[in-house]
């Protein structure tokens, strides 16, 4: 150490990492692009980047992405009695069985505007 | 104790993972240029297709069975893997990673009480986050951890040294099945009356050092439960080589250029990675040798540099020069090849009095500079200017027809939901 110290010393700010406050697991962690426009009531739009984390256990309300007839699909999980729906808002509900194969629980939502 | 975990099928499911189309598909993963097929399912092997088939002989009943085939993708690849050792080091702090889709992980003997348990979360924990299927193998060596993983793969998964009956286990297991038997040694030992793992364990050890040389001795102590074989210290390479068969046959002398500067650069950022310095610079020339279609030709030319160099134009300049005495006009030629030797450290490298020190280290920085353009903003980003023909570069990059998206490395790639 040489010369005055800074008066900052001890105050200097991180910037901020948005792939620290997004990406909480990274090796669980994968993008995938929503192309439907169903989740319009969920504030989901078209063209949105999925950050889907794989770690984590859907609960009710989660917001899930899964396979079924050979094709990802989004939509909520939703308890219903002992069983689960996934719903997307358009009434077609899917129920959760051998057919459904759960890839990950999305946990934000990225929407570039400019 | 020691566990080895192996990705089933690995480049298989990694394909699969984004592909949800393919659940029960059966599917094959072919090399570099597809030639053989490296890596396929239970369900493609399930129709008698194995690893080394030769693509093009298979191909007509390779699409006639349904079998979805795939270019090597070892971009997706490479990052899968990653994402289980990141969660192998999170599980364990010692952790041994031995090729792509292997791990020996190090538990120090107090640290699990139940091992199957915690071989279970391993797995568990592996298909969750990441979506791959792992089996582990839990024992005092990795001799034993590795075949263990074998019977693993037949009985859920994990499978312990420790819970079976040793020797039963031993005597039903081929002598060529353990690791580091190779085919030589199985007929070698055959030759013995050794059959099954359990003849190699009771092999004399005096036998084994003077039969199977010192490795060979290693693997009956691992047998015996003494832990012989270390880790893979990554030892500094002797050579480092690079090379790769064009997909076309090439004729044109500046095309076999573009192509050499391309491998040249490669294997002067491997060795710059090692932190040596190469003294002997040779370039190997070839066409088919499997061809029996007209006149076949190959050839190879080496030269000594002046002083040990890992200065990319140098040894270019050499390539270039060698590559330019051995080519011959008029031959279809499939493969270019640059091999660096006479490896040293780079730190200590012998001083030449002749030689300016300032002019070396201006080079050195030179080539960092280089190194860290090509590393940030991708392979290829700065080249040497033989590199002039970039309408003709296709031709002898490797053939990769049925190449799967970068799923998870580049966003434009990112699988789409619906």
């Amino acid at each position: 150490m040489t010369g005055f110290p800074s008066p900052a010393q001890g105050y200097e700010a991180k910037a901020i990492d948005l792939n620290r406050e997004i990406i909480k697991n990274a090796p669980a962690t994968f993008l995938m692009r929503y192309s439907s426009s169903d989740l319009l009531y969920l504030g989901i739009f078209p063209d949105s980047t999925l950050v889907i984390d794989r770690s984590i256990i859907p609960v009710d309300d989660s917001l899930v992405v899964f396979s079924h007839e050979g094709k990802f699909k989004c939509r909520k999980w939703v308890q219903k009695g002992s069983s689960v729906v996934l719903v997307n808002g358009q009434g077609n509900e899917i129920e959760l069985s051998e057919d459904v194969q759960v890839f990950g629980v999305v946990k934000t939502v990225i929407r570039n505007l400019a | 104790m020691i566990f080895h975990i192996d990705a089933n099928s690995f480049y298989a499911a990694c394909e699969r993972l984004f592909r949800p189309d393919l659940l029960h598909t059966p599917i094959a993963v072919l090399s570099n240029n597809d030639g053989i097929i490296v890596a396929l399912n239970q369900e493609c092997k399930d129709l008698g297709f194995k690893r080394g088939d030769v693509y093009f002989k298979e191909k007509a009943k390779l699409d006639k069975s349904g079998v979805v085939v795939f270019s090597s993708n070892y971009t997706l690849y490479a990052d899968i893997s990653a994402r289980l050792n990141l969660i192998y080091c999170r599980l364990c702090s010692d952790v041994e990673v031995y090729s792509i889709d292997e791990s020996f992980l190090y538990f120090p003997n107090w640290q699990t009480e139940d091992l199957v348990e915690a071989g279970r979360v391993i797995r568990s924990t592996v298909l969750q986050e990441v979506g791959i299927p792992v089996s582990v193998g839990i024992a005092p060596t990795k001799t034993l951890a590795k075949m263990c993983n074998k019977l693993a793969k037949k009985r859920g998964g994990v499978c312990c040294w420790d819970e079976l009956d040793k020797d039963a286990e031993l005597k039903n297991y081929p002598v060529g099945d353990l690791w580091g038997i190779g085919y030589a040694k199985t007929a070698l030992l055959a030759r013995h009356g050794v059959m099954t793992a359990f003849d190699l364990k009771n092999y004399p050890l005096h036998h084994a050092k003077k039969q199977l040389t010192i490795m060979g001795f290693r693997t009956v102590q691992e047998l015996n439960e003494i832990a012989a074989i270390d880790r893979v210290e990554r030892a500094k390479r002797q050579n480092i080589c690079s090379s790769r068969s064009f997909a076309d046959a090439v004729d044109d002398l500046s095309e076999l250029k573009v192509a050499l500067a391309d491998y040249t650069q490669e294997a002067v950022k491997r060795m710059r990675e090692d932190r040596s310095a190469c003294r002997y610079v040779s370039v190997y020339l070839m066409t088919n040798p499997y061809s029996e279609v007209g006149e076949q030709y190959c050839n190879c030319e080496s030269a000594e540099l002046p002083a040990p160099s890992s200065y990319l134009p140098d040894i270019l300049g050499t390539a270039i020069m060698l590559l330019e005495r051995i080519y011959r006009s008029g031959f279809r030629y499939r493969k270019v090849m640059i091999n660096l030797l006479g490896l040293e450290d780079d730190k200590v490298l012998q001083q030449d009095f002749f030689i300016d020190t300032t002019a070396k280290e201006r080079e050195n920085a030179f080539m960092d500079a280089f190194d860290s353009i090509n590393n940030r903003y991708g392979r290829g980003t700065v080249h040497l200017g033989v590199r002039d023909n970039p309408s003709k570069a296709d031709n002898w990059k490797m053939k990769r027809d049925y190449l799967s998206p970068e799923y998870t490395t580049n966003l434009r790639d990112i699988p789409v939901v619906v």
